[in-house]
């Protein structure tokens, strides 16, 4: 699995497509797409630096929360830490450790990491040509992230925001 | 000239038995193929439940819904929900309230800003992650929402 400097490399190499499409004025839905998987790679690197994090399982009926070091979002899959199946893809435990551990990730950042999946998924399926504002919202969204990212001074180059 | 010969009866009757055994073996085939569909149609059910009723709480996607309704209707009194949906992301596998209305593109953003605050109150006061999208009535494919959200018509009609 990829650490801290591989996450923080290829987000930078997703932002960095992000402005070519967006320079280029072309392919906006993709423009979304790789906006989402930025936010995705920033969200990993974060959680891998972290001393630990805080998300909360619903599995039958029972309330299941969990605070602990991991080093990416699925690890809470694999290391099991409820002996109970947790049905649940990377994308939805990345979310769940997102709103719960408001310490790191603060409304705003959950907001925009919402928007970015939800962008990302209609950009995939509905065939809607209109991006236009939605590309606009993506990149509103992806800065915030990345703004937030880089404001803990993190080891690396700061990452570059979307002008 | 048709030859009688012992030798060409046995062929036939070796032909037959071999016919009667390619006949058996297809048929096996067709059983296996229907139980596989019949037993996959049982797997669904009991997998649907054991999700639905077991592993996630449906009731909260429906309460997170009804708050996004009413806030909806607040913020937007001159439009609607034309289809409202719960059911589990299959991407993520995360219960999901989803919506399409008839809210002009341009407005698109006053509505997913609703959706993010619905989702964010709804964590803090119940504790509940539940996913909320909606979509523009506009160059909606039905048929690919209903292979995005194929489990709630079936939790209704429960």
């Amino acid at each position: 699995m990829p650490n801290f400097e591989q996450h923080q490399s290829q987000a930078a190499s997703n932002i960095s497509f992000v402005s070519f499409l967006n320079a280029e004025g072309k392919f906006s839905d993709w423009l979304l797409t790789g906006c989402f998987y930025s936010a995705v790679h920033i969200v990993e690197a974060t959680v891998f630096l972290l001393p630990e994090v805080s998300c909360l399982f619903e599995v039958k009926g029972k309330k299941l929360p969990y605070k602990g070091r991991i080093l990416h979002s699925d690890d809470l899959k694999k290391n099991k830490p409820f002996n109970e199946f947790i049905p649940c893809s990377n994308h939805a435990l990345r979310k769940k450790i997102l709103i719960g551990t408001p310490s790191i990730f603060d409304k705003d950042y959950f907001e925009a990491y919402s928007d970015l999946e939800e962008l990302s998924h209609k950009s995939r399926y509905d065939c809607y040509t209109k991006c236009n504002k939605r590309k606009e919202r993506a990149i509103k969204k992806l800065n915030t992230i990345i703004k937030k990212f880089n404001e803990r001074k993190f080891s690396g180059t700061p990452l570059a925001t979307i002008e | 000239m048709t030859d009688f010969s012992e030798n060409a009866i046995e062929k036939a009757e070796q032909s037959e038995t071999d016919f009667v055994g390619a006949f058996e073996e297809l048929s096996m085939s067709y059983a296996f193929d229907s139980g596989l569909k019949e037993g996959f149609e049982q797997g669904v059910e009991q997998a649907f439940e054991a999700m639905f009723e077991s592993v996630y709480d449906c009731k909260s996607a429906a309460e997170c819904a009804e708050q996004f309704i009413r806030e909806f209707n607040k913020k937007f009194p001159k439009f609607s929900i034309l289809q409202a949906r719960i059911g589990i992301n299959p991407s993520s596998m995360e219960p999901t309230a989803f919506f399409v209305t008839n809210v002009p593109d341009d407005m698109e953003d006053e509505v997913m800003d609703l959706q993010r605050d619905v989702e964010s109150s709804f964590f803090e006061k119940n504790n509940a992650t539940i996913c909320i999208w909606s979509t523009p009535s506009e160059g909606l494919c039905e048929n690919t929402m209903k292979v995005d959200f194929p489990f709630l018509r079936k939790a209704i009609a429960k």
